[in-house]
């Protein structure tokens, strides 16, 4: 903050003021395009809303049910977690290492960099959920190179224990886009750092673990986040492959939010559940802007 | 000694990079010989090779039953995400700039409020939003997707760019700012150059996303001449008549070339970024 | 900055300014919109149709708003929420009833005699397929049973007779030594989205003669006990060998004509709508194939199957071209020239005289047309509606799947099946 205290005095207020000019493009969206949809959801929550009849209130009515009638939520709930724990994780962890291999300077980097992004550009597509199915099913490729070598046959996408963590592998294969931010974190670390570094004899885990990553921290911090929130609310990949199933393994909340609101009619009720989604990922968000005080370094 | 030793630990690097590449790329791999199989061989044989190679899948897919061709939603599609794609990245960093470089005041109010509107899943917010823009007569048009984008209603995006803004030393701009210049000249001129690679990768993800998107043109697009190629591909996929896998495929991979291409040329912001290290800190 | 903020806002005032001006209101000049989906065969003929109209009737003009499978219900929904929907819409024959209990969004053909022709289609089936509260809102767009398809050449490997009629308790018997006399054949390929249609629902129509769920009274058609025993039924038939394991055909729930057992002639019997019995037949080059009558037990109240439509037609309330929309319709079902451009691209064709002119060219597959007479012999009656509502099904496939997958004995899952089931009628 040494710099900023030089700041003229006025210059000072006026420059805060210049900051809310630049906001206001968003805060004009926001008010425009968000704010009602937002504000109409919550109150849809306390409704019971088809989307055909106007909504009718009903206090917590919605609420209530989630937690005592309907033997999905807490399923779904679990399921959703558990997706949430295996893919992050697993995706922010597998980008940054692929993207530390990536950012060395070997012959035919950027081929490869563009392989290793290829799965990402198919996303949820039709052709994926094929794919998918082929490869895992009972007498796919999977299972016949894992009889190569001697491991008995996984029933992937059949079996309720195994169905979930199938779903996952595919979403971890499509690491690419955490992988793109985390490249592009690396290019903006200063090499005048690691030159500084490599004088002092500094060892190479030293040099990740004091310059890289908290070089990169604040983007490794925006893939967390983003990938949290993302994984919470994702339906695609269950819904295009399993459809939620083998015996709701895979019904994710976003499959089962995207059922009630759009199959069944009921969006005063998918409302509610998404209304506790947000509280979920709202506290997990908050949490962890409260630990990023310590591991993310900011320049200010 | 060193360059023996150097050799050999790139050799490690390019043997781990070809396995992971491999497991990576089989998958897609399988995609493309399977646009050469019948609906049998890709579901019946474990075959990896196809029995024949013929280009009919890709010929047939390209034309489709509709009424119009896929050169034509090929166009649409770029029609739909280009501006997207600009308006986004301008509105969305100049945004990034208020966020991450001034502070006055309910800053951390406001921004807690634009990372929560990411926390609203689609399924619950479409109904009034479809309301809204049919109320402002944007249905059926690309409008629905370009006006969210110019006023910075993409969040991720915000955030992203103040994330990487945040990791540009601060004396950059602020000497700069002190020797009088204008706060919109310190960005261009100073912070754009460094946000390079961040720019580069928010393009690519919203030219992605919209490049996807189902759910939201789905239901904002009616008119067969406006579709763009998320919809095109499933127009003629049926579950209750036969659907020809292989066109399937065919055309899923013929969609993201585009992306490819634009992934691949897009590198050299990568490298470019390196020019970061002729700013001292 | 603010001068960037006021082009901003002009661009978006200028923007909206233009399309609130050129914006297209339903206008009723003689334009109409026509949202299906369909595989390609459908889509070109469709297309066909109305081009021909159009060329006939030059002050009409028809936009064609083709559309994908999935997602369809979801856009319609929203659309008739919105007071957006297109003139004509095919529909999906699971959402119409739903629909139709929640506004009045379709146009009552009944009311425009003089302009659409009812005389070729069965008096009865437009009774129960279209005709909702006496009004008839919906137009059906062919004829299709359930159809059971038997793989000749696996019935002959494992000594199936394909003549004799099938009872619940001959498939269960016959299907078990069946698969132990050749452990690498089942009996029949399902899923469990095919068994609440196929089994389950027929089963307990068979035993009680009652909808799953009663429209009128708001009550279950059917006792705790009887579902025990459709579910043990089930259950029983996964035990035994008839179904292949569950763990190992979920992978192609909703498509079993890809399973590669059924591909490489490993059942000798799968199930299927009559409209889309083509896809497992398709799925086995040079195979051939025999169309045999649905399982009915020894003892029933009456046949519990029954043919119903595959998909709806219907002209949107709000529309500013209602008549103009019946007209085009008309000519879709009635016109010699559309009905033989159509022939059977939404199944069976639902008039007599389209049938007639697909029956002269021969375009209908033997084996189909078998299988759509054993089901128009079937005197069940149809139970859409409650019984058949997004929600209930999902109860119904709940049940089953917790059944197969061992989860849940089939008292229990009855239990959770009353309790929700009870619940959903409350709610109704």
């Amino acid at each position: 903050m040494a710099s900023t205290k030089a700041l003229k005095k006025g210059g000072w207020h006026k420059r805060n003021r210049t900051g809310l000019y630049y906001v206001s493009i968003w805060l004009i969206g926001f008010a425009l395009f968000q704010l009602y949809p937002f504000l109409t959801s919550l109150y849809y929550s306390f409704t019971d809303y088809s989307i055909f009849n106007s909504p009718k209130f009903i206090g917590f009515s919605n609420y209530v049910r989630l937690f005592t009638i309907d033997p999905d939520f807490m399923n779904s709930m679990k399921v959703t977690l558990q997706y949430t724990f295996i893919t992050v994780p697993g995706k922010v962890i597998l980008a940054l290492l692929i993207a530390l291999l990536l950012n060395k300077k070997l012959k035919g980097v950027n081929y490869v960099r563009t392989i290793y992004y290829i799965p990402s550009l198919l996303s949820g597509s039709v052709a994926v959920s094929i794919l998918w199915k082929v490869l895992f099913m009972d007498d796919g490729f999977i299972n016949s190179l894992l009889s190569a070598i001697h491991i008995p046959a996984v029933p992937w996408l059949g079996s309720t224990h195994t169905a979930l963590l199938t779903i996952c592998l595919l979403e971890i294969w499509q690491f690419g886009s955490s992988m793109v931010l985390f490249l592009s974190a690396l290019k903006q670390v200063p090499v005048s750092l690691y030159e500084a570094a490599l004088i002092d004899g500094a060892k190479k885990g030293t040099v990740f673990f004091k310059i890289t990553f908290p070089m990169i921290s604040s983007v490794a911090f925006f893939n967390i986040i983003m990938q949290l929130i993302q994984a919470l609310q994702n339906f695609t990949s269950a819904f295009v492959v399993t459809n939620g199933g083998p015996s709701k393994a895979t019904y994710v909340l976003g499959m089962k939010l995207y059922t009630d609101a759009f199959r069944n009619f009921n969006m005063g009720y998918a409302c509610a559940t998404s209304w506790i989604m947000f509280a979920m990922m709202l506290v997990m968000t908050l949490v962890l802007f409260a630990t990023s005080k310590k591991w993310v370094y900011y320049d200010n | 000694m060193v360059t023996t030793h150097k050799g050999i630990k790139s050799t490690i690097m390019y043997i781990i990079l070809v396995i992971v590449g491999v497991v990576m790329l089989f998958p897609v791999f399988w995609m493309l010989l399977a646009c050469f199989k019948t609906n049998n061989e890709i579901f019946g044989s474990l075959k990896l090779l196809p029995s024949s190679w013929s280009f009919e899948a890709f010929a047939k897919g390209w034309e489709t039953t509709g009424t119009f061709t896929y050169a034509r939603y090929f166009s649409n599609t770029f029609l739909l995400v280009i501006p997207t794609v600009l308006f986004t990245i301008v509105s969305c960093s100049l945004v990034a700039y208020g966020f991450a470089r001034f502070d006055f005041k309910g800053k951390n109010v406001l921004f807690m409020i634009l990372i929560a509107t990411l926390m609203l899943p689609n399924s619950v917010i479409i109904i009034p939003r479809y309301a809204l823009f049919n109320k402002l007569h944007w249905l059926d048009s690309y409008m629905t997707f370009w006006m969210p984008a110019l006023f910075a209603c993409y969040p991720f995006f915000v955030f992203m760019m103040v994330q990487f803004l945040r990791g540009i030393p601060r004396d950059l701009d602020e000497s700069a700012y002190m020797d009088g210049c204008s706060s919109m000249r310190c960005f261009v001129q100073i912070l754009l150059p460094l946000l390079k690679p961040a720019l580069f990768s928010a393009s690519l993800f919203q030219f992605l996303w919209t490049w996807n998107d189902f759910f939201n043109t789905n239901i904002y697009i009616n008119s067969n001449s406006k579709f763009p190629l998320s919809l095109a591909l499933r127009m003629s996929i049926d579950t209750t008549s036969s659907i020809q896998w292989n066109q399937v495929m065919a055309m899923g991979l013929v969609s993201i070339l585009p992306l490819i291409i634009l992934f691949f040329a897009g590198q050299r912001y990568f490298v470019e970024g390196i020019a970061t290290t002729g700013m001292k800190n | 900055m603010k001068k960037a903020l006021l082009v901003m806002l002009s661009v978006l005032l200028a923007v909206s300014a233009v399309f609130a001006g050129g914006a297209k209101e339903g206008s009723s000049d003689g334009s109409l919109r026509f949202m299906w989906w369909g595989g390609d065969a459908r889509n070109a003929a469709t297309v066909d149709v109305i081009n021909k109209y159009m060329e006939e009737n030059p002050e009409i003009s028809i936009a064609a708003e083709i559309n994908s499978d999935s997602g369809y219900v979801d856009k319609v929904a929203v659309m008739l929420a919105s007071g957006t929907a297109p003139d004509i819409m095919q529909q999906n024959v699971d959402a119409v009833p739903d629909f139709v209990s929640r506004g009045d969004f379709f146009v009552d053909f009944n009311q425009y005699p003089e302009l659409f022709d009812t005389s070729a289609f069965d008096a009865n089936f437009l009774k129960n397929f279209g005709t909702f509260d006496g009004k008839l809102l919906a137009i059906p767009t062919g004829i299709s049973g359930l159809a059971m398809i038997a793989n000749n050449e696996a019935a002959e490997a494992c000594g199936i007779d394909l003549t004799k009629q099938i009872t619940w308790d001959s498939m269960l018997a016959d299907g078990a030594k069946l698969h132990q006399e050749h452990p690498d054949y089942y009996y029949i390929n399902v899923d469990t989205k095919i068994l609440t249609e196929y089994v389950l629902r027929p089963y307990l129509r068979q035993m009680t003669g009652n909808k799953f769920l009663v429209d009128e009274t708001k009550e279950l058609g059917f006792t705790r006990d009887q579902l025990v025993e459709a579910l043990s039924y089930i259950d029983q038939c996964y035990k035994q060998g008839v179904f292949q394991p569950a763990q190992e055909s979920a992978t192609f729930k909703q498509q079993t004509q890809n399973n590669p057992l059924w591909i490489n002639g490993k059942f000798v019997f799968g199930w299927a709508a009559s409209s889309n019995a083509n896809l497992l037949m398709e799925a086995i080059p040079g195979g051939s194939f025999t169309a045999v009558k649905m399982p009915l037990a020894e003892d029933r109240v009456n046949d519990g199957y029954f043919v119903d439509t595959p998909q709806y037609m219907t002209v949107y309330s709000k529309s500013k071209n209602v008549e103009e929309a019946i007209k085009f319709l008309n000519y879709f079902y009635n016109n010699p020239e559309a009905q033989s451009i159509l022939k059977d691209v939404r199944s069976v064709p639902p008039t007599s005289t389209a049938r007639q002119i697909c029956a002269d060219n021969g375009i209908l597959d033997p084996v189909i047309m078998q299988a759509v007479d054993y089901a128009q012999g079937m005197n069940g009656t149809s139970d859409k509606g409650f019984s058949t509502a997004p929600e209930v099904i999902q109860i119904q496939e709940d049940a089953i799947e917790s059944v197969a997958y061992g989860t849940a004995t089939p008292e229990q899952a009855a239990d959770r099946a009353i309790t929700l089931l009870e619940d959903y009628l409350s709610r109704q």
